[in-house]
């Protein structure tokens, strides 16, 4: 058993923000304050281009953390040593304070949906993601991040709760959580229960990290949309949060419908009024903007490198220069 | 452990989960109703079909706009539906395998030449050929963006122009298409909206130095030398010998004008020995 050691030495990184490409001219130019980034593993693990030397600049000036869409950590696929071996390469060249995934699968039989699907948490899932965490964990060098999934359904076979479930994997594997408050509020949403709940079981103790994003309230269920604004409810559940784990490292995701640098910013730097408590004020009701038509859920496009802008017509002499 | 593996899942969630993808990626079938019903519980708010559909609804949704991202002039020549049937077409034929996305459309082009809507036409139609042409242009693109370059090698200098280890760096792609995608390419980027152009062979060479990319065009003796070069091996010397036999001697005298655009572009390298 690895119980959580309340002395463990993980950094205390504060506020910081994802890394995304429509930032990069941004962030190289002024070198912002913010405490550190966290980077989409997969953006980099596999390139040889631009982006990976991008990174290596933003990693002399930022603390950095790794956070991966494709371990599929819950997947009946063998592991994939090829990735694992590729994110662990990634891992000592930029040294990130810690490495994350999502407590989900996104494929089988060899195929990728790319999405972060839910899993059945019975015993025998508990067993077979406790036995790969520990596999990962030898081959990373490092206890794994764990963080639980935006999910729109749950499974009639399902024993555990999700909390209950992670806080399982904690003590068998000794890996970490990495509590997304948004996560937490959608899922209980789409799955008929109380955050507060889930709060009461979740292993604070184990949580290194916590995300926060916005959400699109479509009525009968919520989309996880990193698209706009934080939800008031969201930060609520923040506040209550924080003060369980007042540790760990605060990061907003925006991945949709992105907006400049210092917006992001400052809705980040939100939280610093919730972390003092200074903010008590609530809706009745939180139900934000009600949308008919449904944003897509964890939004991925913005992992795709907007390429359009870098390539040139070239002209290779002089001549063909005036010519053009 | 299980099986003398300790990875391999349990039945029941191996079970689970082939239902679950493919719930997902062959949407047109429809999962079994039986099925849903047995595995996806029912809430207040929805009942399980309905759970089940928020991911299929994001499955093509999601994957498209990253297509859409890879192939921004071919979106743009083919306008949305079109190019969402094609790509929806194309994913449900070849769901991804990789864990990046930067792979996604990898066979796109390979996959609209296999099943041209003119298959069974008389004649081919060129505005297919235009999107197969423009496909490959921009996977190629794409992919040099993310290709092992020689940024941190460096590149042959004009004052290394008679070396005779000069060789093409390794993120050029030389290619010849039946239409001027280029020019197009460049045209949308630059916000217009430019007609399908007429047909017109080009050769281009797609290079990235220094961590940008450029879109040359060549002469087509300058798109033979630069091939000849870069087949294993071969020598500049070598190459403009192979050309003149195809262009003419007058390929002499000008080689080595292009020769000094060429290392002035980034287009070369100075290659190692073989080690022996």
């Amino acid at each position: 058993m690895h119980a959580p050691h309340p002395g463990d030495n993980w950094p205390r990184l504060g506020l910081g923000l994802g890394l995304r490409h429509v930032h990069v001219e941004h962030i190289l130019k002024h070198w912002p304050a913010v405490d550190w980034f966290e980077v989409i593993s997969e953006n980099f693990m596999f390139s040889a281009g631009r982006p990976r030397q991008v990174l290596r600049q933003v990693a002399e000036r930022y603390p950095l953390v790794m956070h991966g869409v494709s371990m599929s950590i819950g997947s009946s696929d063998p592991l994939d040593f090829r990735y694992l071996q590729a994110l662990k390469a990634l891992a000592d060249e930029i040294q990130p304070k810690w490495i994350s995934d999502h407590l989900c699968w996104t494929g089988v039989q060899g195929k990728h949906t790319h999405d972060l699907l839910p899993l059945p948490l019975t015993d025998e899932t508990l067993q077979h993601v406790a036995e790969r965490i520990r596999i990962v964990q030898a081959v990373l060098e490092r206890p794994l991040v764990l963080e639980n999934p935006s999910s729109y359904l749950s499974y009639t076979q399902s024993s555990w709760t999700e909390p209950a479930f992670l806080a399982e994997l904690v003590a068998q594997t000794g890996c970490r959580l990495l509590f997304d408050v948004n996560n937490c509020y959608v899922s209980c949403y789409n799955a008929g229960l109380d955050p507060q709940d889930y709060l009461k079981t979740l292993p604070h103790e184990a949580i290194v990290q916590l995300h926060l994003a916005g959400h699109q309230h479509c009525g009968s269920h919520i989309i996880d949309t990193h698209d706009r604004p934080v939800a008031a409810a969201v930060w609520q559940l923040f506040q209550q949060v924080w003060r369980r784990s007042p540790a760990a490292a605060i990061l907003l995701e925006w991945d949709g419908n992105i907006p400049d640098f210092d917006t992001c910013l400052a809705e980040l730097h939100k939280a610093k009024g919730f972390m003092q408590q200074q903010v008590n004020h609530w809706p009745a009701v939180d139900m934000g903007r009600v949308d008919a038509a449904e944003a897509v859920s964890t939004p991925v496009d913005f992992m795709v490198a907007p390429l359009m802008a870098e390539a040139r017509q070239m002209a290779m002499t002089e001549q063909e220069r005036q010519d053009a | 452990m299980r099986d003398g593996r300790a990875d391999v899942a349990p039945l029941a969630l191996a079970q689970l989960q082939q239902f679950m993808q493919s719930a997902l990626l062959q949407q047109a079938e429809g999962p079994d109703h039986g099925l849903i019903e047995r595995y996806i519980a029912a809430t207040g708010q929805l009942a399980p079909a309905q759970h089940l559909a928020i991911y299929q609804r994001a499955y093509f949704a999601r994957l498209l706009q990253c297509m859409q991202g890879q192939f921004k002039a071919l979106a743009h020549a083919l306008e949305p539906a079109l190019f969402r049937d094609f790509a929806c077409e194309y994913l449900r034929a070849h769901p991804s395998r990789s864990p990046t996305l930067a792979h996604l459309g990898a066979g796109f082009a390979d996959y609209l030449q296999q099943n041209r809507p003119d298959a069974h036409a008389a004649q081919p139609e060129a505005w297919i050929d235009f999107m197969v042409d423009l496909a490959d242009f921009e996977w190629t693109l794409y992919s040099l963006f993310d290709a092992p370059g020689a940024e941190e090698q460096g590149y042959a200098t004009l004052a290394q122009q008679d070396h005779p280890m000069l060789r093409l760096q390794p993120c050029l792609a030389l290619r010849q298409y039946r239409f001027p995608v280029g020019a197009y390419y460049q045209q949308v980027a630059d916000g217009h909206d430019p007609d399908f152009p007429l047909p017109q062979q080009v050769q281009l060479a797609l290079v990235r130095t220094h961590y940008r990319l450029g879109i040359f065009s060549l002469q087509p003796a300058q798109y033979v030398l630069l091939s000849r070069l870069a087949q294993a091996d071969g020598t500049l010397a070598q190459a403009l010998a192979a050309t003149a036999d195809q262009f003419g001697e007058a390929i002499h005298s000008l080689a080595p004008i292009w020769l000094r655009g060429w290392l002035q572009a980034g287009f070369l390298v100075l290659g190692h020995d073989r080690a022996w």
